[in-house]
């Protein structure tokens, strides 16, 4: 289990402070997969950022499994938003850097990583270099990278945010297979995408900004195993639709008040 | 500088890689540049031509007999060989203290704090107004000399692999923390390849810095190589040899340039073509 208990956070530049997020408290359960979704500045990427032991709260704890986070750690695994692959390192290198990372000798983290490139579709572009991939391959070096590791809690930060449209859609049905058939991991999505978060998720936390806190955790009546189907289904698009307007609505709200501080500043 | 490099780069694969063979020669931006040469070879005989005595303007034809004279002359190759012993200790020293410093800079901000107002100060200034003070400070001897070069290069080289190593993104910072990379390995496998680009550019840049260095330590130093030779030919009007002279030191900074292009691809490789 995750739990985020208080937290808070507030970012200091140049003399000036923004509060990044303010009194944030939930649980994931162990197992579960959950979005985070909000307007942007609403805090998700540093949240998760936070999981994964790169940025310390200002006040509040998050444990795992009953651990405080306080660094990074073995339990868990990031996949990040623009891939962030070694230009430098082949397919096979980059999927096997987090074993390399934690020491695992060559032959048997390349055999590791072989076997989890096949797994997300990459099989047989172990000796390519990223910038000979398209986006949405790299991505999937980022998740071979990632489950490489075998890690209990695996954190995405917008992993699909940089992706055309149609690539897109096929990584979130990739995706969604390729955690129903693993199905153990804990795992805590960021995402802008209403649509994303419920497809893949058993919980949405939509989070609001200034500050940014949760506003709303929903849970996603949906049964598992979803496919295509589900996707293609009134019930999803409905409840797609209703939440998509609060996420909305919200953006507007934000919109409104920071033309407010803009006129509050300039009297 | 970026102008000089391209320059620079396609010429000097003409003259460094033959296994391209003879089609890649007549590639059209090659042959754009060959054309420019001729012309301004052409222009230079016709001026030449046009002065009612050349002992101070050679023509084209008689420079190139000037450089055939000189490589047949064992003082041409005893005066180069004078020379780069300075330029070698010079060069490898400061490319080499470069990258080192300036990895340990890159890494670490309060060393960085504490030597940029040196690197800022030594930057701007040009560089060869510390001849005279090497002079005063080690007197014309090897040290001197080598000094000169290795001033020319070293914060050229310093300068890149610092900024190479703090262009390193936070995001491949935070990647290798998330995995929980040691530090040394990290070093290894990401800020050591991460900076390589920069460090690279910055050794080609450097070199260049030092054939200049070289040059300038030739002229201004009481010299027992080349500069002697430019001192000589001048001395005796014998503009010929004078200006095949200048031409060798022309090849010897792009052979050095072409070769340092050449490493930069090959450590660089995984860059492809792109």
């Amino acid at each position: 289990m995750i739990e985020v208990k208080g937290v808070s956070k507030i970012f200091t530049r140049d003399g000036k402070s923004f509060e990044a997020l303010r009194d944030v408290s939930f649980d994931v359960d162990t197992g579960r997969f959950i979005s985070l979704i909000g307007p942007s500045g609403c805090g998700k990427t540093t949240l998760l950022k936070m999981m994964a032991g790169l940025v310390k709260p200002t006040e509040g704890v998050i444990a795992i499994e009953g651990k405080e986070v306080t660094g990074s750690g073995q339990d868990r695994a990031l996949v990040f938003q623009n891939f962030v692959l070694l230009p430098w390192a082949d397919v096979l290198t980059n999927a096997a850097f987090g074993l390399e990372a934690r020491g695992v000798p060559k032959k048997e983290r390349e055999e590791i990583a072989r076997a989890h490139l096949d797994r997300v579709g990459l099989g047989g572009f172990e000796k390519n270099y990223p910038h000979e991939l398209s986006g949405g391959m790299q991505q999937r070096v980022g998740i071979a990278r990632a489950l490489a590791v075998d890690p209990d809690t695996l954190l995405m930060d917008e992993p699909f945010g940089s992706l055309d449209a149609i690539t897109r859609h096929v990584m979130q049905h990739d995706l969604l297979r390729l955690w129903q058939e693993t199905a153990t991991k804990t795992t805590v999505f960021v995402t802008h995408s209403m649509e994303e978060a419920v497809l893949l998720s058993d919980q949405v936390v939509v989070m609001d900004t200034r500050p940014g806190r949760v506003s709303q955790v929903v849970d996603v009546p949906f049964p598992r195993p979803r496919d295509q189907d589900l996707s293609d289904s009134a019930d999803y698009l409905e409840f797609t639709a209703e939440l998509s307007h609060k996420l909305e609505q919200m953006q507007r709200m934000d919109m409104a008040r920071s033309v407010d501080d803009r006129f509050d500043r300039d009297d | 500088m970026a102008e000089i490099d391209t320059r620079v780069e396609s010429r000097g694969e003409v003259q460094t890689s033959p296994r391209r063979g003879l089609s890649s020669l007549l590639d059209p931006p090659r042959l754009v540049g060959a054309a420019a040469l001729i012309v301004g070879f052409l222009a230079w005989e016709l001026y030449a031509r046009s002065l009612e005595n050349n002992i101070f303007f050679p023509t084209v034809g008689s420079m190139f007999e000037g450089l055939v004279a000189l490589v047949q002359d064992p003082d041409f190759w005893a005066a180069y060989r004078l020379t780069l012993v300075p330029f070698l200790w010079g060069w490898v020293t400061s490319m080499v203290a470069g990258v080192v410093i300036g990895l340990i800079a890159g890494l670490n901000k309060t060393v960085w704090r504490l030597i940029s107002p040196y690197v800022s100060f030594f930057h701007a200034l040009p560089v060869s107004v510390l001849v005279p003070v090497m002079v005063v400070a080690f007197g014309i001897g090897l040290l001197a000399s080598s000094s000169i070069v290795f001033l020319f290069g070293f914060f050229e080289v310093l300068l890149s692999t610092v900024v190479g190593v703090s262009y390193i993104s936070d995001d491949v910072r935070d990647m290798t923390r998330s995995f929980g990379m040691g530090r040394v390995r990290a070093f290894r496998r990401v800020v050591l390849p991460g900076a390589m680009p920069a460090i690279m550019a910055g050794l080609r840049i450097g070199t260049g810095r030092a054939v200049v260095g070289m040059v300038v330590m030739e002229l201004l130093l009481v010299s027992v190589g080349v500069g002697r030779l430019i001192i000589r030919y001048r001395a005796l009007f014998q503009a010929d040899l004078l200006y095949a002279l200048v031409v060798t030191l022309a090849i010897f900074g792009l052979l050095a340039l072409a070769g340092m292009r050449r490493l930069e691809n090959y450590v660089l490789r995984w860059r492809g073509d792109a």
